[in-house]
């Protein structure tokens, strides 16, 4: 049960990344349908928060400790590229005052950095269980 | 550290009670933290409105449906684009009481390729303006020349860069400081270069109703200052009888219902952050009146091994500063993280000025809220800490016996 902390908190911000970034923290969305700047990190933020929410979902069902390690430090970059994603890899709208600039850019920040942390703590903790099974 | 180290070993060896005591107390200083920061920034947004309109009287067309429509306007940067005849400006001059009359000239752009959103183009005079030129003089130290614009904080593109409206180059020459107000989402320009644009909207098809056909004909809105001495409300009343197809407002009106909304807004939050303390004070009393009895074989085990009343009371002091400064700084983390990066959020939700505080002024609230909780946290610790403190071991230890 206490293992599976790391991986349990991962899936949920993975989750909720993946389903935002269409519904609550999606891109802009244009009266004509048309595309907007910020689609594509839109889309982007999509695809790496159902990457972190594979990766979670393998940390589960995987017992070895190395396996976990590589899986939560696979998560962690694919969280810390996350971070990236919206505004710096990927372009958003350019008022301040869009939705994507409002609300997906500090959202999915926040919850890509918050899947690192986890992801970072999972690998920890991991290590320890590794060490007190050879102690 | 000698000192505090029996202190953490006993907060470490009890992870769940520990663990409580940190999210009430991040709970108490989450709520003081980011309260004082939304009011502030409340306040300061309406300070900065108050000292940017620096007009007394604003003269817009009738069809501009008043006061709802301008406030939008200044608060939220709603595009409003309505004309009335240039020739208002020297009615409004020759009205009594006038002091200084200052014309603007407002332009939507089309979805511009900078932003995908239309932005506000305001055209004034600067050789009669003492509403805008003085903010864009802390920006720009020169005359406005054709086809340069002042852009707002939130506009997004940089001096130096062109700025496209209507398929032509604007040059963007300075960037405004922010004032929390829809006015940090418009550009701004002279006349000649809002008449250029004008006619470069007309020639793509996009008519703005203008009755005379000549754009250069036209004003959205004047901007009077009255004169010293002289009653607003009657220059107000005089304006609205002089001028034709127009309809004066008083500022300060404006600035009433916008002080009204701020007061109901700081009312609310006063009201939920005293609810908060009262309900995590009591929840802070109950842990520890249970704490209490939870601890006392454990407490009379160190007065038996020769700890005095005051070092046991100071340990469970020590165990209370320390829980609470370590809450303290997570919910002030947590209010920070929560609060700043949706300042734009919270403005456009409030619909009113809002405009973030310094950093040393946030440093501060920080300091503030820590400190706050901190002691509110050992008061509360300090009744538990004397009656521990009084726990007699022996009778203590035989009754658990």
């Amino acid at each position: 049960m206490k293992k599976n902390v790391f991986c349990g908190i991962l899936l949920v911000l993975a989750a909720v990344i993946a389903v935002g970034s269409f519904t609550v923290f999606g891109p802009c969305v244009h009266e004509d349908g048309s595309e907007a700047a910020c689609t594509a990190a839109g889309r982007a933020i999509l695809v790496d928060g159902c990457l972190i929410t594979v990766l979670a979902i393998l940390t589960f069902l995987l017992r070895t400790p190395s396996a976990r390690i590589i899986l939560f430090a696979a998560s962690l970059c694919l969280a810390a590229v996350g971070i990236l994603l919206p505004g710096t890899l990927f372009p958003v709208c350019r008022m301040d005052t869009m939705h994507c600039r409002a609300v997906m850019q500090p959202v999915a920040i926040i919850l890509f950095a918050a899947a690192a942390a986890v992801s970072a703590g999972g690998i920890l903790a991991e290590r320890s269980r590794v060490r007190r099974g050879k102690a | 550290m000698k000192c505090i180290s029996p202190v953490i070993r006993n907060l470490t060896r009890k992870p769940g009670r520990t663990t409580a005591l940190v999210l009430l107390t991040a709970f108490l200083a989450l709520s003081v933290f980011s309260g004082t920061v939304v009011v502030s920034s409340l306040r300061q947004g309406l300070g900065s409105m108050e000292n940017r309109l620096g007009a007394d009287i604003i003269v817009v067309p009738a069809e501009a449906e008043s006061k709802a429509s301008l406030k939008n306007l200044l608060l939220q940067g709603t595009i409003g684009t309505f004309y009335m005849d240039a020739s208002a400006l020297e009615k409004v001059r020759e009205t009594e009481g006038v002091e200084k009359a200052s014309a603007q000239v407002f332009l939507s752009s089309m979805k511009a390729d900078c932003c995908s959103v239309k932005v506000q183009v305001i055209g004034f005079e600067p050789e009669n303006d003492f509403v805008v030129q003085p903010w864009i003089s802390e920006s720009l130290n020169r005359p406005l020349e054709d086809m340069e614009v002042v852009v707002g904080c939130r506009v997004e593109t940089d001096v130096g860069n062109n700025f496209r409206i209507y398929d032509r180059n604007c040059k963007v020459v300075a960037k405004l400081a922010a004032t929390g107000t829809g006015l940090d989402t418009a550009v701004y320009c002279n006349m000649e270069t809002v008449h250029m644009l004008l006619q470069a909207a007309e020639e793509k098809g996009i008519t703005h109703k203008i009755d005379s056909g000549n754009d250069s004909d036209v004003v959205s809105a004047i901007y009077v200052k009255v004169l010293p001495g002289s009653d607003p409300g009657l220059v107000n009343n005089r304006l609205n009888g002089h001028v034709r197809k127009a309809t004066a407002i008083r500022t300060a009106g404006m600035m009433t219902e916008v002080a009204d909304s701020l007061s109901g807004v700081s009312k609310t939050v006063a009201v939920l952050i005293a609810a908060v303390w009262i309900l995590a004070l009591v929840i802070l009393l109950i842990v520890f009146g249970m704490m209490v009895n939870e601890r006392r074989r454990e407490l009379a085990v160190f007065r038996l091994l020769g700890m005095s009343r005051k070092m046991l009371s100071g340990m469970i002091l020590k165990e209370t500063a320390l829980c609470s400064f370590a809450g303290a700084l997570c919910g002030v983390t947590l209010g920070a993280v929560l609060i700043f990066p949706f300042t734009t959020l919270i403005e456009t939700s409030l619909k009113l000025p809002y405009l973030s505080p310094a950093p040393g002024t946030v440093i501060l609230y920080a300091v503030f809220a820590v400190t706050v909780t901190v002691l509110a946290g050992c008061m509360a610790g300090t009744r538990t800490a004397s009656r521990l403190s009084r726990v007699d071991p022996g009778t203590t230890l035989r009754e658990g016996a």
